[in-house]
């Protein structure tokens, strides 16, 4: 069923997915992304992912033949798992390739972990950051119940994580198709056997998947309305 | 008895238990048992924040079935793992939280990196103890782990760091692992009724057929009852993926067949899951929980059996049973 679809569903009303694809028609979409990563993926892999848009599409796609080979984040949902907990599965088997998921948001969380990782005594890892530019499961929400306003969900353009990975000592890379995609993937595990920990962003275009919580969402109404010319000053002592 | 200082006697304890792997950042409050890790075969990973140090912990134990420890600097340093060991709880995960505190000779009087640790974890784990006698030291940490690894979820160890550094004179306490428990008689013929009977059977394997190492068993189960297998929302290593059973995961994203399948179950088979409500949520906007189905419910805590779902026959069971026999 899965390879078969490409793209996120927009609901009744609502552009975003359709005008993101536009916008960037020269990127992967998420589902893409999935595919050639699988396409890459050694057969004894162990892989995490987080919390977020592009990881959780991508929920329904892995399948494992052993126990022990699929790290999400589980039902506390903490954002910043993927990095730190493929960390762990490597100091555990050290022996068994190992990759690491996580979207440009959820990845800021945890990326402190990249000043301490690329010591030798710590073992290889690939890690991948989906790169949309934007906290995308919140987005999905503004979109869907608050028209459109986009508090909160942006994300620096500039920053390249492939430099940072490079400014750590580690393996820093960018790719823009899947071809690209699946050659890093696969090379990134190749490099784990030589001790070289490979960062791969994965640039992506900004479709969004389903909200996690369409059972917990409604939209709102303005009752009392709101004025900024009600915002009281502070008094301070300076 | 014999006469040791309280970090030797904590190390002790450790090493009996196999515990090889400690991550957090250094600090002065446990730098008595740091001190020694390498001397007992114990490798410290000096993470950058306390909060991934304790989700590497996570991915250790979910990774190797091994359990590991995870220690910070009282105050600023314990507080930096309270969302990873709620994750690990969350997760299943078995994992041994020491929290070095403000000594005891001080505490309360607002001094530097205090704050109340049994508080502040009260409900991110599955037991705590405060060691109350330096002399305690080995048997507090020895019921600790046993606790996390019978409640298969965090425990923690408080520790006034001024116990550290004392001669004390004790015997080293003795393991008791509690071996699993298969159902009860009644229970067991209940669901083999259930199953034997059913027009539709569909099994959900969950996070408990891992932990459990019983794959294998669920494997032949659903062999012998022709039945699918659906794995829980982010269980999709519990069970083989080419198994021509296999359906894929329910929950977010997950799979449209597992959905539809288990939406026409007569009897749901639900193996080493709580059934958390957000991971049988509508998908694609079908609505596929089979509210009129017999659920037989298998976990390892008795407080989950019938919690979110109608649970027709309620098993008390760990997973690694031989369901076979029961079937023959």
């Amino acid at each position: 069923m899965l390879t078969g679809l490409d793209h996120e569903e927009d609901d009744k009303g609502t552009v975003w997915n359709k005008e993101a694809r536009e916008r960037d028609r020269d990127r992967m979409s998420p589902r893409q992304a999935w595919r050639a990563i699988q396409a890459g993926m050694p057969e004894d892999v162990i892989i995490s992912s987080d919390i977020g848009n592009n990881c959780a599409i991508g929920n329904a796609y892995p399948t494992f033949e052993k126990g022990r080979k699929y790290l999400a984040p589980g039902l506390f949902g903490p954002c910043g798992y993927g990095f730190p907990s493929i960390l762990g599965a490597k100091i555990g088997c050290p022996n068994t390739p190992v990759i690491g998921f996580a979207g440009d948001g959820a990845f800021g969380i945890s990326m402190n972990e990249m000043s301490s990782c690329a010591r030798k005594e710590w073992p290889a890892i690939t890690m991948v950051i989906f790169r949309n530019y934007q906290w995308g499961a919140e987005k999905r929400n503004s979109i869907l119940w608050f028209d459109d306003n986009f508090v909160g969900t942006e994300l620096d353009p500039e920053l390249s994580f492939a430099k940072v990975a490079n400014a750590c000592g580690s393996k820093g890379i960018s790719v823009k198709t899947m071809e690209e995609t699946t050659k890093a993937i696969k090379q990134s595990c190749e490099d784990q056997k030589k001790g070289i920990t490979t960062f791969i962003e994965v640039i992506l275009n900004q479709e969004l998947g389903e909200p996690f919580r369409r059972d917990a969402m409604k939209k709102p109404v303005r009752v009392a309305g709101i004025n900024k010319s009600d915002m009281t000053p502070q008094k301070t002592n300076n | 008895m014999t006469k040791m200082t309280t970090e030797e006697a904590f190390i002790k304890v450790l090493q009996i238990h196999g515990i090889e792997n400690a991550f957090g950042i250094i600090g002065s409050a446990f730098m008595p048992i740091s001190d020694l890790f390498p001397k007992a075969g114990i490798t410290f990973w000096d993470v950058a924040h306390e909060t991934n140090g304790g989700l590497i912990a996570d991915g250790y134990t979910r990774a190797t079935g091994k359990m590991s420890m995870v220690v910070a600097q009282n105050g600023p340093g314990i507080t930096g793992l309270v969302t990873p060991i709620k994750t690990a709880y969350w997760n299943h995960t078995p994992l041994l939280l020491v929290t070095p505190q403000a000594a005891n000779k001080t505490m309360g009087q607002g001094g530097f990196q205090e704050v109340e640790q049994m508080n502040l974890f009260k409900d991110m784990v599955c037991y705590q103890e405060e060691v109350r006698d330096p002399s305690r030291m080995a048997e507090v940490l020895n019921r600790v782990i046993e606790k996390a690894i019978r409640g298969s979820a965090p425990a923690q160890i408080n520790i006034p760091r001024d116990y550290w550094t004392q001669v004390i004179d004790i015997e080293l306490p003795p393991i008791v692992r509690l071996e699993r428990q298969a159902g009860g008689v009644e229970a067991i013929n209940k669901a083999a009724k259930l199953l034997s009977e059913a027009k539709f059977p569909v099994i959900l394997s969950g996070a408990g057929v891992v932990i459990g190492g019983a794959i294998e068993d669920c494997k032949k189960l659903a062999e012998k009852l022709d039945a699918p297998v659906c794995s829980g929302y982010q269980h999709n290593d519990s069970f083989p993926g080419s198994h021509p059973l296999a359906a894929g995961p329910l929950g977010y994203n997950g799979s449209k067949a597992a959905m539809e399948l288990i939406s026409k179950a007569d009897v749901v088979l639900a193996l080493g899951t709580r059934l958390n409500p957000f991971s049988t949520l509508p998908g694609y906007g079908i609505d596929y929980w089979p509210k009129n189905a017999s659920i037989i419910q298998v976990d390892m805590n008795s407080d989950r059996i019938g919690l979110t779902k109608k649970s027709n026959s309620r098993n008390l069971w760990r997973c690694k049973i031989s369901f076979t026999a029961t079937f023959k």
